[in-house]
């Protein structure tokens, strides 16, 4: 038995993880990087989590300091992760991380191709991990790593265990990446753009994989993407996060139904739609985001939203808007200017064009 | 069946290297003024009528070819002799190896271990005044010719402090700690230059191999630095490093050991080529350059046998 199948049988509220003001600055020789700018959220059993934005908005640096895969000289970290027995993982000794790495919180990279040492066995990598974290022979956790590879759906898994990296494609690579997070049966899963990096139909037997392990095992999974459709696919919740901070975090139906923030009203105007004339253009969010090095005074949206105003220099508060608790954004417009404007072409969008820039004396 | 075939493919390839240094090295000795064999076999007071005798007998007055064919048949029949000394020169070879190998052998370990250990303190303490301090002693090393560094150590350790022995070989088999201590001075001569080039070469390569993806994977199992350094940062950075090790070898073996032992007086085979090259004596240069030849492309066959063992992605054995 491999642990990997117990029953759910808790309350599906329980907290996993609870991360609260998170700060990552990293010091460069051209500034600091403000890459984690004041996070906060929570992970609960047997839910998805997905963390949603572009590139360098923060989402993997925030997940890699989870695991402290982000320490470094030149990083400054703050605030606090707390796991459900009361581990804080921010100020835990590397040695403290070491048994939570692997153990409790295991991570699946976006590039499967790259992701494992290419000169050893699969089965052999996936033992390793087994190894490091339980007293099992060497044969034990071999047998564990065969079983764990037909769990995910690996044909002839004993004959595969003996093979080497190169020798799969990429839908089983990541296949593989997952067999090893959940070699030791951990809560929390965090997987950092899993199918990226994969072909359409493979991403959707990863997703496929991934959303049974979940009922199967109560693993909480963190999934960190820029891709909302496969967040409309397999999440139970969102948070949104722009230039290294929380912009809106919501249940699924509730972000895509009623976004609250206008970057979410963009990303969700940014899908193409089969089901409406084909716009000229696609329609994409103007500009380009902010440097982490220097962000820009007040909203860190400021730069690129249609909707700006004089106040948004003036840092926004992440509160709840809508009349839905569990549902926060960080926007300054009244809920029912952001219901009203929202609306583009009768849709969810951002309309093209761009208000001047509110100057200091215009707010002041 | 694929070894085969790249065995043969080999051994075809070392034929035609073997035969194109023999030709150019017989040749040499035609090309350089003074280098008639003649001369020296017939002796210091010889008449012109002797040096012609000689030729005669030789066999020097015919066409480079046959001289050339005549050569070789000694060389594989195990009669050639030397023309000044008129001695068995693969007896000499054989007396001289032993001295050679210890050198060549030892030196190579030496620069091995020491290159990988200054190569991965520099990556693990990259920027640092430790890195900074290897790379110096790195630099240093490939800038220095090995005899020269040869001179400076046997000053200092020998003629000003008496820390190693006097110059020389010492058989192993007749006493190993002498023999030991009698070698320390030429391996690390030879080795320095080695160990600045391994140092810097993996050095970069293990911080290339710290930043991928797999030794994140590696951390995020929850291994420790040591494991992760040790099985999956090293394991893959010295495959290179391996490879380039059995070439080095080779070079060093068929070159470098002729600077060591003439310097160190070490009776080896390469003092024995560089007394034949002072004496224009080709038969013993003949010989010598076609092994160290041979084992070069030996060496490269291994090295290539090696890194498919070292390395999964280039066995090509499947399918």
């Amino acid at each position: 038995m491999t642990g990997v199948e117990q029953m759910v049988s808790f309350s599906s509220s329980e907290e996993l993880l609870r991360v609260e003001h998170l700060k990552v600055d990293f010091r460069t020789e051209g500034g600091v990087v403000h890459a984690v700018d004041d996070v906060s959220y929570s992970l609960r059993r047997g839910e998805v989590l997905a963390v949603v934005g572009e590139s360098g908005s923060g989402k993997s640096v925030s997940a890699m300091t989870l695991m402290g895969l982000t320490r470094a000289r030149n990083a400054d970290i703050s605030g606090t992760a707390t796991l459900s027995d009361g581990t804080e993982l921010i100020a835990a000794s590397e040695r403290q991380l070491r048994r939570i790495r692997g153990r409790r919180i295991s991570m699946i990279f976006q590039d499967p191709m790259s992701a494992l040492t290419p000169v050893y066995r699969v089965g052999d990598q996936i033992a390793e991990q087994i190894r490091t974290h339980e007293r099992v022979s060497r044969s034990a956790a071999h047998d564990r790593a065969v079983e764990l590879l037909r769990r995910v759906g690996i044909p002839k898994p004993a004959d595969r265990a003996r093979a080497y990296p190169h020798e799969f494609s990429g839908g089983m690579r990541q296949r593989v990446m997952i067999a090893m997070a959940l070699s030791c049966s951990p809560e929390i899963l965090i997987a950092d753009e899993p199918t990226t990096a994969l072909d359409v139909t493979i991403q959707a037997q990863i997703l496929n994989e991934i959303e049974e392990l979940r009922i199967e095992t109560g693993v909480g999974v963190m999934l960190i993407t820029h891709d909302l459709g496969v967040v409309a696919e397999v999440a139970d919740r969102v948070v949104v996060m722009y230039a290294g901070r929380v912009v809106e975090q919501a249940d699924l139906r509730e972000l895509f139904k009623d976004p609250m923030h206008p970057y979410t009203w963009g990303l969700l105007g940014s899908i193409p739609r089969i089901d409406r004339d084909r716009p000229h253009r696609l329609p994409t969010i103007a500009g380009s985001p902010p440097s982490l090095l220097d962000p820009p005074k007040g909203c860190h949206f400021i730069t690129r939203c249609p909707h700006r105003m004089p106040r948004c220099t003036n840092e926004p508060d992440l509160v709840a808007t809508s009349g839905v608790p569990s549902h926060l954004d960080r926007c300054v417009l009244t809920l029912e200017q952001k219901r009203d404007l929202r609306i583009v072409d009768g849709a969810i969008g951002l309309p093209a064009e761009l208000p001047a820039l509110p100057t200091n004396e215009e707010s002041a | 069946m694929y070894l085969l075939i790249f065995a043969l493919k080999r051994l075809a390839a070392a034929i035609v290297v073997l035969f194109a240094v023999s030709v150019l090295t017989f040749l040499i000795f035609f090309a350089i003024p003074n280098g008639n064999p003649a001369l020296r076999l017939a002796g210091r007071t010889a008449t012109p009528a002797d040096i012609h005798n000689v030729e005669v007998a030789y066999g020097f007055n015919k066409p480079i070819y046959v001289q050339y064919v005549r050569t070789m048949k000694q060389i594989f029949t195990g009669q050639i002799q030397s023309y000044t000394q008129h001695l068995s020169v693969f007896s000499q070879i054989k007396r001289g190896l032993p001295a050679t190998l210890s050198v060549a052998i030892g030196a190579a370990i030496v620069w091995m271990l020491i290159g990988i250990a200054l190569g991965v303190i520099g990556a693990l303490r990259a920027g640092k005044a430790t890195d900074v301090a290897v790379s110096t002693v790195s630099f240093l090393g490939i800038s220095s010719p090995s005899f020269v560094v040869g001179f400076i150590l046997l000053d200092l350790f020998v003629y000003k402090t008496h820390i190693f022995p006097q110059v020389g070989y010492v058989p192993i088999t007749k006493d190993p700690v002498s023999w030991f201590t009698h070698m320390i001075l030429p391996w690390f001569s030879m080795a320095f230059l080695y160990i600045g080039i391994y140092a810097q070469v993996l050095r970069s390569s293990v911080l290339d191999a710290m930043t991928t993806d797999a030794v994140r994977t590696a951390r995020a199992k929850g291994l420790s630095p040591t494991k992760v350094m040790i099985k999956h940062v090293l394991r893959v950075s010295l495959i290179p490093i391996v490879s380039l090790w059995g070439l080095d070898f080779a070079g060093a073996l068929a070159g470098t050991t002729l600077v060591i032992e003439v310097v160190f007086n070490l009776q080896g085979v390469g003092q024995y080529a560089y007394q034949a090259i002072g004496a224009l004596d080709v038969p013993p240069i003949l010989v010598i350059t076609i092994l160290g030849a041979f084992f070069v492309v030996l060496m490269n066959a291994i090295v290539d046998i090696l890194y498919a063992v070292l390395d999964p992605r280039i066995r090509a054995g499947k399918g």
